[in-house]
């Protein structure tokens, strides 16, 4: 029954009910949470019904580089080397013309990077194409720190242990402290730290000896043999610097110098000497 | 007498209860328009009142949001046709909600009623020589004798306007003064009871929820009079669509306020017949070139009427100024002769203050200024209610005087004779029907 007209369109009586229920929070939270369940609803039953979606990601992850490849193909024109020696330097610029034949791209960029960093003599590397066909290789190059004789080999070795080359001689080589003894590679850093501490002495040095996996004997040109205490080096190398720096003299004639216990220092001579030569330097031995 | 008081605190409690939750709206239930404002009550503030004994809790407010619509199924104040009135509630409900931006869920209800009757009553109490507590103005007040027919009318507003103490007048406040005799004199306001169930009945098929009541001729006077008027005595006219009605303020109370069912929609519709055209175009002619001054030159003056038809062939007529205001003025001399005559029963006269303010929307019509004064006599101003918060200025118009009233009553609401304790009311009961009540509302 309709017995009144107007003409200012007033809200049903049931808008109006929803338009109240709209300004309540637990109504426009159920809202929300049917409009997403609705949502997901349809989206499986409906629009991705014939899409396998572990089918399309697999063909994505798979494909892409292949995709990729063709939107953004360059061609090299120059190669920058930086941060890396002359010979490593042509080294890598022949890895990169060899994988220039492959086409590059920005997923080939870390292949290359990848290739790069494989070489021993690299520590880590970047890879930056530039659209005019400049490739820039930004490498931080491994420093070649000691040598350590391995199996009848030479061992280029640096700071971290990791070898940069092997050699059958030791020619070229004599620049940096010798190794010597089982698992010493292992104990670089330690070995640099002690080469630091014999400063000027550590030219008449001839090799490091790493001894029973725990301590060093230092070989001297002069046949001179230090035995280093194992657990107080630095008096040890103390002491070592005082004996060579006072008593080189003696030194032909001494074989060993055994620092092993420190507060009892040995020293073994290569022939006794007589009563006179020991009255007449005991003197300057004593100090 | 018990059973008005339990009904009153019951709405008293809604109303504290609405103020709590932070946000209600206002809307008058006009003839002509339906007006909601949505004000969000933001602190409290301490006012003063003697009812509880202690300092009361009064708020302060902002409008939020506005609306209003054309009235449908509302005539003199009275529900007509209830599912046109709901449709008009829902309209400015649902405009204001938006415009607030929250629910509404209590509502404060302003209206003028043709019914409406007020009557002032007075009661006293004797006692031995002792200073006047809250007690004995709860004792003076329980006396008052309500002769009103419980069946057919509902009091609305029961006011004390004046205590006196050993037949000395003029107390506000009468507590701590000594003496042995105390009266006091309410002012009962009532209407029909069927209009009250007829808008709760309504306003609930709007899911709303009614948290006071106010009648408009009393917020009316309270937005647009200045204290002093009301200090000293005013009579504000409130010329509203389908009725006019009379409200007496003495010192800042409402002593007297009664209405007729005569108003501007009776102007529009003695216009519409006399010159055979749509209401829309009366209303239209009344505000344009409506008046109720006589100059020289109306004669002269023609005002084209709007073509009521569509034929394009017909005589477009043309009619004088003089014609229409031979139409308005004997209208508005009928209304304000009916008011001349409330007034004159009313013991006005003898008021020291003699100002008559008009407001609402019939105080728009042009020259109503200078013809009123002449009429009654008395200096006369037209009134603009004051200005509230978060009001925009075009809604600030005499038109709004009751809505703006009613949000100024909720912010700092007078006493009335329920916010007393009767001595029939013991601590203990009061304390039992409390927990009753929470019990009830909660489970």
């Amino acid at each position: 029954m309709n017995l009144l007209k107007s003409n200012d369109p007033a809200p049903s009586r049931l808008y109006y009910k929803i338009n109240r229920l709209y300004y309540r929070l637990w109504f426009r939270l159920a809202l929300m949470i049917v409009f997403l369940v609705v949502s997901i609803f349809l989206s499986k039953n409906f629009l991705y019904k014939d899409i396998d979606l572990n089918a399309e990601i697999r063909f994505l992850s798979e494909e892409s580089s292949a995709i990729y490849k063709g939107l953004t193909e360059l061609s090299i024109t120059r190669i920058l080397v930086k941060g890396a020696q002359e010979s490593l330097k042509k080294e890598i610029i022949a890895l990169v013309e060899s994988s220039a034949t492959e086409g590059f791209s920005a997923l080939k960029a870390q292949a290359l990077r990848a290739k790069i960093e494989d070489i021993k003599k690299v520590k880590k590397a970047s890879v930056k194409f530039s659209t005019d066909g400049l490739v820039i290789v930004n490498v931080i190059e491994r420093k070649e720190a000691v040598v350590f004789f391995n199996n009848d080999l030479y061992e280029v070795l640096d700071g971290n242990g990791v070898i940069l080359s092997i050699k059958q001689n030791y020619e070229g080589l004599s620049s940096f402290p010798l190794l010597v003894g089982k698992d010493a590679s292992k104990n670089i850093n330690a070995l640099l730290a002690l080469v630091k501490e014999i400063g000027s002495y550590q030219s008449e040095v001839l090799y490091y000896e790493w001894v029973g996996e725990r301590r060093w004997d230092i070989h001297m040109k002069s046949e001179l043999v230090f035995k280093l205490p194992e657990d107080n080096l630095n008096k040890g190398l103390k002491v070592m610097r005082i004996f060579l720096g006072k008593t080189n003299k003696l030194s032909k004639t001494v074989v060993t110098v055994d620092l092993r216990n420190i507060d009892k220092p040995i020293i073994r001579f290569r022939k006794p000497p007589s009563v006179e030569y020991i009255g007449k330097n005991a003197r300057r031995l004593a100090g | 007498m018990r059973k008005l008081l339990q009904s009153q605190r019951q709405l008293r409690q809604k109303r504290f209860a609405a103020i709590k939750k932070g946000t209600v709206a206002l809307i008058d239930l006009g003839s002509s328009k339906v007006m909601c404002l949505v004000v969000s009550l933001t602190g409290i503030n301490q006012i003063n009142s003697f009812s509880t004994g202690k300092s009361d809790r009064g708020v302060t407010f902002r409008v939020i949001g506005a609306s209003t619509t054309k009235s449908r199924g509302i005539r003199d104040g009275e529900i007509y046709e209830m599912r046109e009135a709901e449709s008009a509630i829902r309209t400015v409900i649902q405009r204001a909600q938006k415009m607030a931006g929250c629910l509404i869920e209590n509502v404060f209800l302003t209206f003028s009623s043709g019914t409406q009757k007020s009557t002032l009553i007075s009661s006293s109490i004797e006692f031995i020589q002792r200073e006047v507590t809250e007690l004995d103005i709860g004792h003076a007040l329980s006396k008052v004798n309500l002769v009103y027919d419980d069946l057919k009318r509902e009091i609305i507003h029961a006011l004390p306007v004046n205590f006196s103490i050993d037949n000395k007048h003029g107390y506000m406040d009468p507590r701590g003064i000594s003496g042995s005799k105390l009266s006091v004199d309410v002012n009962i306001v009532s209407i029909q009871s069927d209009i009250i169930k007829n808008m709760v009945s309504c306003l609930n098929k709007c899911d709303l929820s009614l948290a006071g009541l106010a009648l408009a001729p009393y917020v009316s006077g309270q937005s647009s009079l200045l204290e002093d008027e009301m200090q000293i005595g005013v009579v504000c006219i409130d010329l509203g669509a389908s009725s006019s009605s009379i409200s007496i303020f003495f010192r800042k109370n409402l002593i007297f306020s009664e209405s007729i069912r005569i108003g501007g929609q009776h102007i529009t519709s003695d216009i519409m017949q006399a010159f055979q055209i749509s209401f829309l175009a009366a209303e239209r002619l009344k505000v344009l070139h409506g008046g109720l001054m006589p100059a020289n030159s109306d004669d002269r003056e023609t005002i084209e009427l709007p073509d009521n038809n569509t034929d394009l062939y017909a005589d477009r007529r043309a009619i004088t100024k003089s014609e229409l205001l031979g139409v308005i003025r004997p209208r508005v001399e009928e209304i304000f002769d009916s008011l001349k005559t409330i007034l004159d029963s009313s013991d006005f006269e003898f008021l020291p203050g003699q100002k008559v303010v008009l407001t609402g929307g019939g105080s728009k019509l042009a020259n109503i200024l200078d013809f009123t004064s002449i009429f009654l006599g008395k200096p006369t101003r037209v009134a603009v209610p004051m200005r509230i918060q978060g009001l925009p200025a075009s809604a600030h118009g005499p038109e709004a005087a009751a809505a703006i009233g009613l949000a100024l009553n909720l912010a700092q609401p007078q006493d009335e004779l329920w916010d007393f304790k009767a001595p029939f009311e013991h601590e203990g009961d009061e304390l039992i029907r409390r927990t009753w009540r929470w019990v009830k509302s909660n489970w």
